[in-house]
C-alpha cells in the first residue's frame, strides 16, 4: 500500500464474521467477505472487526476511526448478537489500552460457570465465577439490566447513531443471529418479542435506505447474512461461522445493496 | 409509518404459522452432548476437560 495511495478507503467493522475467525482458531484461512469488497471496489480495506466484538463496540471502533481517517469511500458495519455487552476499559496498563474493549454475552458467561461448578467442592471455587465478566454478567441478570428489549433499542440506536454520523456511503448489516440459540420453543419467543420491539422503536423508518436485511428478522421481512448461508456456507457443524463460500456470499449481498443505492 | 407497522405486525402474526428456522448453538462446553462424556465420573470429565485444553494450548 503506497503512501500517496489516491484510493479511496474501505472501512468495515463487526464481531466473528467480519474478523479474520479463522486465522484466530488456526484454521486454513481464507479471503474475508471485506478483503472481497474492497478487491471488487478497488478500495483500501481497514478491518475494525474482532472476535466477539458487541454492538457498543462495533459502533464506537468504526465512528472513531472514521473520523480520523481521510479519503474513505465507504463504512460497512456488520452488527453482531444485541445482548453482547460491550466494556471499554481505562486502565494504566499499555496492554490493556491497546485493545480496551470486553466484550461477552452474559447469559452465556452465567451458563458456562454453572456448567464447570461440578467440578469444584464447594461450588464457589469455581474460577469461573471470579473476575470482571462475570461478575457484570451476575448482575446483568439478576437486575434484569440486559433484556432483548434493551438489547435491541440499544442496538438500533446505535445503528441510526452510525448512518447520522458517517456522510459517505454506509451499509450496514445484521451478521450473526441477532438473539443467542437456545432451544426451540424460547426461540420462537424470544424472536417475536425482538421483532415487536423493532416494529415498535422510532427507528423503524429511518433504517431502510442503508440496511441490507431490514428490519432484521425473516418473520418481518427482513435477514441477516447468517440466514444466507446454508449448511455448506459454515465452518462445521459444530462451527456455525462463514467459511469461504459463506464470506463470499455475504459479500455479494453486501456489493448489490451497494450498486443499488450509490451506483 | 402507522401503516408500515400495522403491515410488520400483520407479517408477525402470519410468520406463526410459517416454520421457521432456529439456530440453536452447539460449540459451547455446557452444550457438549456427547454420550461418551455424559457417562464420564465428573471426576473423569474434569481429567478430559484439562486435558483437551492443555492440547488446544500446545497448539
Amino acid at each position: 500500500m503506497s503512501l500517496f495511495s489516491k484510493r479511496k478507503k474501505l472501512i468495515i467493522g463487526g464481531c466473528s464474521y467480519t474478523d479474520n475467525y479463522a486465522r484466530q482458531e488456526k484454521l486454513e484461512e481464507f479471503p474475508l467477505w471485506g478483503e472481497l469488497l474492497a478487491d471488487k471496489l478497488d478500495m483500501e480495506f481497514i478491518n475494525l472487526g474482532e472476535c466477539g466484538f458487541g454492538n457498543k463496540a462495533i459502533y464506537r471502533t468504526i465512528t472513531e476511526r472514521y473520523l480520523t481517517e481521510k479519503n474513505v469511500g465507504l463504512v460497512v458495519a456488520m452488527w453482531s448478537e444485541h445482548q453482547r455487552v460491550s466494556l471499554h476499559l481505562d486502565t494504566d496498563d499499555a496492554i490493556t489500552n491497546k485493545n480496551p474493549w470486553r466484550c461477552f454475552h452474559p447469559e452465556r458467561i452465567i451458563k458456562d460457570a454453572d456448567w464447570h461448578d461440578k467440578f469444584y467442592k464447594p461450588p464457589a471455587r469455581n474460577p469461573k465465577k471470579q473476575g470482571l465478566k462475570y461478575n457484570v454478567s451476575k448482575m446483568c441478570c439478576d437486575a434484569h439490566i440486559n433484556s432483548i428489549k434493551t438489547g435491541v433499542l440499544e442496538t438500533l440506536s446505535y445503528m441510526h447513531a452510525l448512518q447520522s454520523v458517517i456522510t459517505v456511503p454506509v451499509l450496514q448489516t445484521q451478521g450473526c443471529k441477532p438473539l443467542m440459540g437456545l432451544v426451540e420453543h424460547i426461540q420462537q419467543i424470544q424472536y417475536k418479542e425482538f421483532c415487536k420491539n423493532i416494529i415498535n422503536s422510532p427507528y423503524i423508518d429511518t433504517m431502510e435506505k442503508s440496511f441490507v436485511g431490514w428490519p432484521i428478522d425473516e418473520r418481518i421481512g427482513g435477514y441477516c447474512m447468517d440466514d444466507l448461508l446454508q449448511d455448506d456456507h459454515r465452518i462445521s457443524e459444530e462451527d456455525s461461522h462463514p467459511n469461504a463460500d459463506g464470506h463470499k456470499i455475504m459479500m455479494e449481498a453486501i456489493y448489490n445493496a451497494y450498486e443499488k443505492i450509490y451506483s | 409509518m402507522r401503516m408500515k407497522k400495522f403491515i410488520l405486525r400483520c407479517r408477525l402474526f402470519l410468520s406463526r404459522f410459517r416454520p421457521q428456522k432456529t439456530n440453536q448453538e452447539s460449540g459451547f462446553i455446557y452444550e457438549v452432548e456427547d454420550e461418551q462424556f455424559q457417562t464420564l465420573t465428573t471426576e473423569e470429565q474434569a481429567k478430559h476437560l484439562q486435558k483437551s485444553w492443555r492440547q488446544k494450548m500446545m497448539e
